[in-house]
């Protein structure tokens, strides 16, 4: 079985383990007012091994959507398939549940137990045995948010600073091994450090070869980790696709009452000032690295010019 | 003015563990003056906040309140007459049903004649344009809707000083832009009377609209000067600490000759150039 055992080094996708999630005209109103719905006509795929991206304004429905996806909450009408297995009440969901590992707002608040390692293992307690086994998987979760168990596994999870708590709770779902991973704002009250960190677990959970459906109103951290987008806006998808696509187009970012990401913004100031082609560029380093060498190669040739 | 001396704050965890929040810190907040305050988490940004409120006692240093010790302000009332405190979170400080009712409830605490009360309420609901939402309720309000009229029932009040705790940290970039519009409105229209605004972010780019930026690390002032400065150059220090630097000043670093247009991020006005 050499295939067995290629596969998970590469890091490629694991189709064994292939997972897809299907919503079909989805129509959703919380019950409270029932006669606005949130969602409407929703439809949309999500595929193994994509990192998409769903942004909209306040109040679109990026939420609701999340929980959808993840049978929190239940469609008044549409359709859901995990799997082409319709979703159609809650027990079909606990079938499928385990690969789902959902990531709410401020999940640090939900950290309870004594310790770190207590609280990260809870989850795993109910579907594994034997201690030997919970511990090997709770300190491998541990490392993988980069929180060395020595240090942290008996600390109290109340006594962690903010960016420590948001990770200690990331490593409770990540323990988990989920196929599909759910997000929403990860990054919302941290500061850049610690936005940063849960920023590259995002990434190398990601290129493990699973799925990361990620909501955030930080357009800049979206624009840097995600292929695909999806915008929510008038209670449906708008726009679905290439992230390039997206942010090279002012009037349709503008249209869903959306601003670009302050890197668009910046590269497009260099471009109209300086004519130095820096579009399609969405991180500091590769803009930076860019302008380095071309302000050399001008320097050169200003150099070359005034030298004939 | 308020004068910050040696200001330490221990919080304690346990009976021989505890944690520092600040730690011998000093600063004054002088009249007329919109400072911003940026610092990792855990710097102690929002401890300075509840101090300098008086919703939290120092463990040791003096804060004195134009020339009154906190401490000696026997009623809190003297202090909330004073400072004026918005939290991150609108739904900590919105009391009431109607959004009218929620600018007068200030006001109506301090027992103000009813015509003049009238009177101010129109005036704030007019310097904040919230003139339509007037008899709607504040839990039907945006997130942004909602921490505009948190800060117009504070602002209704006239204190000397405006402390914000990171008000803009839930709300969307055009949300963000607004209040930030809207305290510089305040400011603008109350300097003159030695109106101060403290303002503490978790976004450096908000601090750049003000005129003077506090560093806090460790519980300590790290840095104090005017935003360009500290943007261009403290960058090792906001690095070393995790603060992130706005994206055109890191450009203007790491490429030498680089020609940016000014103000890309202008926060302060409604649009982007």
């Amino acid at each position: 079985m050499i295939i067995q055992l290629i596969i998970p080094l590469s890091g490629a996708v694991d189709i064994r383990n292939a997972m897809q999630i299907d919503l079909k005209d989805i129509h959703f109103a919380y019950p409270v007012s029932s006669d606005v719905p949130v969602l409407s006509g929703l439809s949309c795929t999500i595929d193994q091994g994509e990192l998409i991206g769903v942004i909209g304004k306040t109040g679109s429905g990026k939420s609701t959507f999340l929980q959808l996806c993840t049978g929190f909450l239940f469609p008044d009408s549409g359709e859901i398939r995990v799997d082409n297995t319709a979703m159609r009440k809650a027990k079909d969901w606990s079938a499928v549940r385990r690969k789902l590992g959902i990531v709410f707002q401020f999940p640090e608040k939900q950290l309870f137990e004594e310790s770190v390692f207590a609280d990260v293992a809870f989850g795993i307690s109910r579907y594994i045995n034997g201690k030997e086994e919970i511990k090997k998987r709770v300190h491998a979760a541990l490392e993988e948010v980069g929180l060395s168990p020595e240090e942290f596994a008996e600390r109290s999870p109340h006594h962690l600073s903010s960016g420590e708590q948001r990770r200690a709770a990331l490593a409770g779902i990540i323990v988990l091994e989920p196929e599909m991973l759910f997000l929403d704002e990860p990054t919302i009250g941290l500061d850049q450090k610690g936005a940063s960190e849960v920023e590259s677990i995002i990434t190398r959970f990601h290129r493990s070869g699973k799925t990361v459906c990620v909501v955030s109103h930080n357009l800049d951290f979206i624009v840097r980790i995600a292929g695909r987008i999806i915008v929510i806006a008038d209670k449906t998808v708008k726009f679905d696709g290439e992230k390039k696509r997206l942010f090279s187009d002012n009037g349709l970012l503008h249209s869903f009452g959306l601003e670009k990401p302050e890197i668009v913004t910046l590269c497009e100031a260099i471009y109209e000032q300086q004519k130095i082609k820096v579009q399609g560029i969405y991180t500091i380093g590769e803009l930076i690295a860019t302008l380095t060498r071309e302000m050399n190669s001008q320097r050169v040739l200003g150099a070359y010019e005034s030298s004939e | 003015m308020i004068k910050c001396r040696n200001l330490c704050v221990d919080y304690q965890h346990d009976k021989n563990k505890s944690t520092s929040a600040l730690n011998n810190l000093s600063f004054d907040i002088g009249d007329s003056e919109f400072i911003g305050m940026i610092g990792p988490n855990g710097s102690g940004k929002s401890t300075l906040a509840f101090c300098i409120a008086g919703l939290q006692s120092v463990t040791s240093g003096t804060i004195e309140i134009d020339g009154g010790d906190i401490n000696k302000l026997i009623k809190t009332r003297e202090i909330r007459d004073m400072i004026g405190v918005v939290f991150q979170n609108p739904d900590d400080q919105l009391l009431t049903n109607m959004v009218e009712r929620e600018v007068a409830f200030a006001l109506e605490n301090r027992s103000v004649r009813r015509d003049d009360m009238v009177k101010r309420v129109n005036e704030i609901i007019d310097r904040f344009q919230i003139a339509d939402l007037k008899g709607q309720s504040p839990n039907q309000l945006s997130g942004g809707q909602k921490q505009k009229l948190a800060i117009a029932s504070v602002m209704i009040a006239n204190p000397k000083y405006l402390i914000l705790d990171e008000p803009t940290s839930f709300l969307d970039i055009p949300d963000r832009r607004m209040i930030l519009k809207q305290l510089k409105v305040e400011f603008q229209a109350r300097a003159c009377e030695g109106f101060s605004i403290l303002l503490i972010t978790q976004f450096p780019r908000e601090a750049a609209v003000c005129s003077r930026l506090i560093v806090l690390d460790k519980g300590q002032v790290a840095a104090d000067d005017t935003p360009e400065k500290i943007f261009t150059e403290r960058q090792a220090l906001l690095n070393s600490i995790g603060v992130e630097i706005p994206v055109e000043y890191q450009i203007k670093k790491a490429v030498p000759g680089i020609q940016l247009p000014a103000y890309i991020f202008d926060y302060s006005t409604n649009n982007t150039a």
